[in-house]
């Protein structure tokens, strides 16, 4: 610390740390409530292995649907093609392109 | 193959390595039991046709009858290959060196091994093509690039199907992440493993290793009984191929020609009944593959790459198990954590194709073919110990297909610029310049 410094301005100083340290406890307390939130009871599993088994029961349809559709893809193209020509701006106010929810956002 | 969230306790024993690998994975990574893609009341519908179906049988019958089909199907699989071989002889004569002196660059080789499977649509054709050609004399220092780019061109024919799903941002999120977690896999596997292959030949010296074991003269009973395998297989295989051969040479024409037709008539049976193949198998494996999926579930990711592996040799396409745990993961009921490692033992099981293809040959050229074979299978095996077993490379391709599909589901630019660059404008790039300059 700086000595020539008067005490007003050492505490003023201190006090500015002391919010910032808050400001920064807070959050993580947010995000800790996030995580708790966002956490599936251990009974939550039984239902999330249950719904799987029950996709497992329809893997014949996901065979037959395990080809490419050239259609949908000609569809993709062309939608991708016209994002290039469409404006920035009609773009990011497209209802179409909505940010994507919390959930689904990858904290990578 | 569920894992847990960050910190949840999983009885399976597997789940404390899976707590610890993933502690640097998104807690907001959960399956969702609320898949908007599926219903759970639905009908599937019927099955699909049998190729063979135009033989009208029902009940275990038809079962026999499509079984016999698969056999005859491995048959002239493995009479192709040794068609090809023939063919790449007959054309180069002792010139196979020389003639792929265009693809000594292992970069263009890669790149026709991607193209090739790109536009086949599969692996499986152009491994079995590159065994024929190995064992016809293309040198082992192009087929192994090759082989690498068979992998990586494979991840292809996933993602195209995730394109179809992108009507709904979240499904197409979930669904292009499963997708291109495989092309990130192999796209590390390939910057991993090429560099040492090209510094230490480490795939050459296992794979040499490994067919000299089963199929030389010195390997003991293991050699002896893949070379007695061998025999009885080309045996049987043989007379057809030999026909083929005659027939194609008694038209006359000089021995160039008439060895790209063999070659060409060879790609076509291939590409032909191993499509037939894997439509036979899927109608008549799915049981066992639901039972397989239904065990992995649960379980760990070891577990689910052997469930991968075992899928992919049921139906004999790697393309298929990839491409299925699409629309898995776009329903929401897998998360891609789960996913990944059933893909990662796709790509092992694939494997199974060439090594099959290989049989067909016997003495110095079955050597070389099982050689060709070997390389295929320790490419992947290798490149599943290192990046699945390394924690810090494990999390990459998850990483980086959340990411890549995350902004994709914003801008599908994203995707088509993806697709169409690694599968498209590099490979041609990476052939094209070297040859310009």
């Amino acid at each position: 610390m700086n000595e020539s410094r008067s005490p007003q301005q050492i505490e003023a100083e201190l006090e500015r740390m002391l919010a910032e340290a808050e400001a920064t406890a807070a959050r993580l307390r947010t995000e800790l409530a996030s995580l708790r939130a966002h956490q599936p009871e251990p009974e939550d599993f039984d239902a999330v292995e249950a719904a799987q088994h029950l996709e497992a029961e329809h893997l014949d349809r996901y065979m037959q649907e395990a080809t490419v559709n050239w259609r949908k893809l000609l569809e993709f193209f062309e939608e991708a093609l016209a994002e290039i020509r469409r404006p920035r701006s009609t773009t990011e106010s497209d209802p179409a392109d909505q940010p994507s929810t919390p959930e689904e956002d990858s904290d990578v | 193959m569920a894992e847990n969230a960050e910190g949840n306790i999983n009885p399976s024993p597997e789940s404390d390595h899976d707590a610890a690998t993933s502690s640097a994975l998104t807690v907001t990574d959960q399956p969702t039991t609320e898949g908007p893609a599926t219903d759970a009341g639905a009908d599937d519908g019927p099955p699909p046709a049998s190729p063979l179906s135009f033989i009208p049988l029902e009940g275990r019958a038809a079962s026999i009858r499509d079984w016999v089909g698969v056999l005859v199907g491995v048959y002239i699989l493995i009479t192709a290959v040794q068609v090809i071989s023939g063919g790449f002889k007959t054309a180069t004569g002792d010139q196979a060196e020389q003639l792929f002196t265009f693809a000594s660059n292992p970069l263009i080789a890669l790149m026709i091994g991607l193209l090739a499977t790109a536009l086949t649509q599969s692996s499986s054709t152009t491994t079995s093509i590159v065994v024929g050609l190995t064992a016809g004399g293309m040198p082992m220092e192009v087929a192994i690039p090759m082989l690498m780019g068979a992998n990586l061109g494979t991840t292809m024919t996933n993602t195209l199907v995730s394109l179809g799903m992108a009507q709904d941002k979240s499904v197409f999120r979930r669904a292009f992440a499963a997708a291109t977690v495989h092309d990130f896999f192999n796209l590390m596997a390939v910057f991993i493993l090429l560099p040492l292959e090209l510094m230490f030949g480490v795939l050459d010296r296992v794979s040499g290793w490994l067919a000299g074991a089963t199929s030389g003269s010195d390997g003991g009973i293991v050699a002896a009984i893949f070379g007695g395998l061998g025999t009885a297989v080309k045996a049987a295989t043989s007379p057809l191929s030999d026909l083929i051969e005659t027939i194609v040479s008694a038209v006359g024409l000089p021995d160039v020609v008439t060895g790209i037709i063999l070659i060409v008539a060879g790609v076509a049976l291939i590409l032909s009944v191993i499509n037939t193949i894997g439509k036979l198998l899927k109608g008549l494996m799915v049981g066992k593959a639901k039972q397989v999926l239904h065990a992995a579930i649960g379980r760990g990711p070891v577990t689910g790459i052997f469930s991968g592996m075992i899928m992919t040799i049921m139906v004999q396409s790697s393309s298929t198990t990839t491409s299925l745990a699409v629309p898995l993961a776009g329903s929401g009921a897998f998360t891609l954590r789960q996913i990944y490692p059933f893909t990662v033992g796709a790509n092992i099981g694939t494997t199974i194709t060439a090594l099959i293809a290989a049989f067909g040959f016997s003495g110095i050229e079955g050597t070389l073919a099982m050689q060709a074979a070997f390389v295929h299978l320790m490419f992947n095996v290798l490149a599943t110990v290192i990046i699945f077993g390394l924690p810090f490379l494990r999390v990459v391709p998850p990483r980086c297909a959340e990411f890549l599909a995350k902004h994709s589901a914003e801008r599908k630019l994203w995707a088509a610029v993806w697709t169409l660059g690694v599968f498209v404008a590099l490979p041609l790039l990476l052939i094209l310049v070297p040859q310009l300059f």
